[in-house]
């Protein structure tokens, strides 16, 4: 893997967790939740993913 | 103030990790569950990366050794461990049920994307608009039912998220036992290779965030 590709790579594992620990798992009263803007992590982390496979695959082509 | 982790079955196995602005970690039962938490600063429960990071991993380890474990969300830290325990007993029941889904269980994502080609067109009027997320629905719930039927025989529950959006078709969450990882992901490789116009990525497995939720359902 390039050095690009292994960032973003690591970007949407990180938005991933993100996703996670702010969105899932278990609230014990429900109103106390934290949130970043309504915002789609996930989608957010595959938005990235898919930068990435782009990147990969152009740089691909411009090896070969 | 008190900084919840996960709870999990009495008696808890305490990983050797330090938890949100390297406090050493606690435990404390009530009956048959056993809450993970430490006491932070009230400044430090603030969802900074470093909180995230050290939160992920206590769970990550809780999970690690023991068999059955909730992840706790991110949230507003307790007044004390008083409180905390308070707001476990009214809960105790669904708690010990949740427990139950799962134990021994990992959860995996999958997430399917579309291959574009980038040539679709950005502004399209209103009707091929609504076409084309009609299109884009139907084609997420029938993807949807062919991944949750390859992975039926494997999973305990099911999330699925149907976004139907350009790029992003579909992400799904399963509960699974520990050992079936290898198993789930041949499934999905093999609905994968029906579907050449589609990329499915496998994410996990991750302690069972998304089925911790003890009312049930994705946020």
């Amino acid at each position: 893997m390039t050095n690009g590709s292994t960032a973003l790579q690591h970007e949407v594992t990180l938005v991933e967790l993100v996703d996670r620990v702010l969105n899932k798992g278990v609230t014990l009263t429900g109103d106390i939740t934290l949130s970043v803007a309504n915002v789609d992590l996930v989608y957010v982390g595959l938005r990235l993913l898919l930068a990435s496979v782009g990147t990969l695959e152009r740089l691909e082509a411009d090896a070969s | 103030m008190v900084h919840l982790y996960a709870l999990t079955e009495h008696p808890a196995n305490l990983p050797h990790v330090r938890g949100i602005g390297a406090t050493p970690l606690a435990s404390a039962a009530l009956g048959a569950i056993e809450a993970i938490f430490s006491e932070i600063d009230g400044d430090s429960a603030e969802p900074t990366e470093s909180a995230i990071l050290a939160h992920a991993h206590v769970v990550d380890e809780v999970a690690r050794i023991n068999d059955a474990v909730l992840p706790a969300r991110l949230a507003r830290p307790y007044e004390n461990e008083l409180a905390l325990l308070a707001a476990v007993r009214d809960r105790d029941v669904q708690f010990r049920a949740a427990l139950d889904r799962v134990r021994g269980c990992v959860e995996m994502g999958v997430r399917v994307l579309r291959k574009t080609n980038g040539n679709e067109a950005d502004t399209p009027s209103g009707s091929q608009y609504m076409r084309s997320r009609l299109t884009s629905v139907k084609l997420a719930e029938t993807v949807a039912d062919e991944l949750d039927e390859a992975v039926s025989g494997l999973t305990r529950d099911a999330l699925r998220g149907v976004t139907g959006t350009r790029e992003l078709v579909l992400t799904a969450a399963y509960l699974l036992a520990r050992e079936d990882g290898g198993s789930f992901r041949a499934a999905v490789e093999t609905v994968a290779s029906d579907r050449p116009d589609l990329s499915y990525v496998c994410v996990g497995p991750w302690p069972a965030y998304s089925f911790a939720l003890v009312d049930g359902g994705a946020s």
